[in-house]
């Protein structure tokens, strides 16, 4: 599914978190957000799901605006992975991806809501776990279970902040590649992250947000020294090895930190 | 594992949750029964039903169907009212600490059925202790405590919408608001006569001695439709334990959501007080143990815990009556006794998982 945003601002207490943004991003296409930490990359993913009501501006799905549909024919569309999330009481991993039917139950689950959840918990090689309570579950775990619900929404755009936050290297890498493969399935995915590196290995579009304004859009190409060094304000090294981006942080001599050591 | 014994094992694992729900509907039925069996007097149980179908003694009748069998019927509603009041409380907010007695509500709900018994003469005096207050006006009664009960919701709400309010500031908010009441109540009682006192000293104790028909009948005209909108509200519950905006981005309307669940919830939780008293710890404590046995989905919680809180409440009671019979105690000390204690062991429990 394609997505048109056009002329949106989001404002939060009279200031601006998100300014003019105009951007297009193809069906099934792996975006990536970037930016500094407040440049408004969860702020548009929100938007975007409408969990955040912009002040004004449009966002179209295949040339449809969706502001008139209601929260549940947007999830049947849209799907979010928040964060931080954390069941406050203990469910199973079954459950919590029973969950994402939501949208397609009235009173109870059907038998197709439950062959779904089970399709999808063995398709993210769950199904071991599927008992097991979710707050028993290792991070990389618990983070495949959230992309699990969301799936289990069967949406056309998969949206997820920082999917790999708090997660170690395998189970990063497990993460993305779950998300690359559903991306070659059609599903437009879009994530904000701030591991650059993992951006690159794996995302086909970069969206480079700062202080709530697009600062640059584009493929690989757009993964510059010199755009990092503006955004950032962080100079890299890029090292491009046989088409894979490298990015190495160099020591910041522009602004030492001034540490007090003694 | 193919994709139908995936499903055939969380099959299995429901039955669980559904054979502890057929116990629980058991044990209420048996408590039911020794409910009406044993008081000051001990009717066997072909008496009760000579009782019931009128063909029994004549002071059998008058026991079962006047004074035990709507006190019965009275504590299982007005126990699944307040059970299932706190678990959806405990979901709305977020807060394992969610229930109409933590939040003030229950307070906020004795001071309105308080202040319309003194201030806007809703009850008639009498100098028997049983009995102390003739509610002449019980609607009055109840829509003063409704109108009160609001107010406390109302504040927990604002302080959630427009303040931010993390699930502990409610939680110490409506503790605040609860004291508040408190001190509204103590001063309505400071303005009454010596009978009036009494009356309402009494009143706020928490009792189901003064069960009738009436109060079952309006009890069961709330406590029903609202046990059914949390049921049929089960499914958004279980998306807002998963925080705001995964529940959102599945499809509910949050605010919306929150907002009725916890004017409902006040609505049962008004009704049972405004005829009883505050019945402490009930809702607070019913949820967090039907959890030990069937863990968190709602889908299985909340009317586990309609059923485990009539039953918890007419256990009590039955255990109240009889302890130290023919004196009656009234049932909120021994909830506060008996929540209490079992309420510290839930969170040692709970943190020792943690």
């Amino acid at each position: 599914m394609k997505i048109f945003i056009n002329n949106l601002n989001f404002s939060y207490n009279g200031s601006f978190s998100l300014k003019d943004i105009n951007e297009h991003i193809g069906a099934g296409e792996f975006t990536a957000f970037v930016g500094p930490n407040g440049s408004g990359k969860s702020t548009l993913l929100k938007c975007i799901d409408r969990i955040l009501i912009p002040d004004n501006g449009e966002i179209l799905f295949n040339d449809q605006d969706i502001s008139n549909y209601s929260r549940e024919k947007v999830a049947k569309i849209i799907a979010y992975v928040p964060q931080n999330e954390g069941n406050i009481y203990p469910v199973t991993v079954f459950d919590a991806v029973l969950l994402g039917r939501k949208p397609y139950v009235n009173w109870a689950p059907s038998k197709n809501d439950f062959d779904k959840t089970a399709e999808v918990i063995e398709k993210l090689d769950l199904e071991d776990i599927a008992l097991k309570e979710i707050y028993k579950l290792s991070g990389g775990q618990r983070q495949r279970v959230y992309i699990a619900r969301a799936l289990a929404q069967e949406p056309k755009v998969l949206l997820l902040d920082e999917p790999t936050a708090n997660l170690d290297l395998r189970h990063q890498l497990e993460v993305l590649e779950i998300l690359k493969l559903l991306s070659e399935k059609g599903i437009t995915i879009i994530i904000a992250i701030h591991d650059l590196n993992m951006a690159v290995k794996f995302c086909s579009k970069f969206i480079m947000l700062n202080e709530g304004e697009i600062f640059a859009t584009g493929g690989k190409e757009i993964i510059t020294s010199g755009n990092i060094k503006k955004l950032y304000r962080v100079k890299v090294k890029i090292i491009n090895e046989d088409g894979e981006i490298i990015i190495i942080p160099l020591s910041n001599n522009d602004k030492p930190m001034k540490l007090a050591l003694a | 594992m193919t994709t139908e014994t995936t499903y055939q094992k969380y099959q299995a694992y429901v039955k669980r949750k559904i054979v502890f729900i057929i116990i629980i509907t058991f044990l209420l039925l048996f408590f039911m029964v020794t409910g009406l069996v044993f008081g000051s007097v001990k009717i066997s149980l072909s008496d009760i039903i000579s009782a019931i179908t009128g063909n029994g003694e004549q002071t059998h009748i008058q026991i079962i169907t006047n004074i035990r069998l709507p006190r019965v019927l009275s504590a299982i509603l007005a126990g699944a009212a307040l059970s299932v009041a706190g678990a959806a409380m405990q979901s709305i907010l977020r807060n394992p600490l969610g229930s109409p007695f933590t939040l003030g509500i229950s307070n906020a709900a004795a001071f309105g059925a308080a202040f319309a018994i003194i201030i806007l003469g809703a009850g008639d005096t009498h100098s028997n202790v049983a009995d102390s207050v003739i509610l002449n006006n019980p609607y009055l009664v109840t829509v003063s405590a409704f109108a009160w009960s609001l107010v406390s919701t109302g504040i927990i709400l604002f302080m959630a919408k427009y303040k931010g309010a993390t699930p502990e500031v409610m939680i110490l908010t409506g503790i605040v608001a609860g004291s508040l009441f408190m001190a509204g109540t103590t001063s309505l009682q400071f303005f009454a006569d010596d009978v009036e006192l009494s009356s309402i000293v009494f009143w706020t104790f928490g009792d189901l001695g003064r069960a009738s028909w009436r109060d079952f009948w309006f009890l069961l005209i709330v406590v029903v439709p609202s046990t059914i909108y949390f049921i049929k509200n089960r499914w958004n519950y279980n998306t807002l334990n998963a925080g705001d905006e995964t529940a959102k981005s599945l499809g509910v309307n949050v605010e919306k959501v929150r907002t009725r669940g916890m004017i409902i919830a006040s609505l049962s939780t008004a009704f049972a007080v405004s005829f009883f008293g505050i019945i402490a710890f009930v809702g607070l404590v019913v949820p967090h143990i039907v959890r030990r046995f069937i863990g968190g989905d709602e889908r299985f919680l909340i009317p586990a815990s309609v059923l485990f809180g009539g039953m918890f409440l007419l256990f009590s009671d039955t255990i109240a009556r009889t302890i130290i019979s023919p004196i009656v105690l009234p049932v909120g000390i021994l909830t506060s006794f008996l929540g209490a204690p079992l309420f510290i062991y839930l969170l040692l429990k709970g943190m020792k998982r943690r």
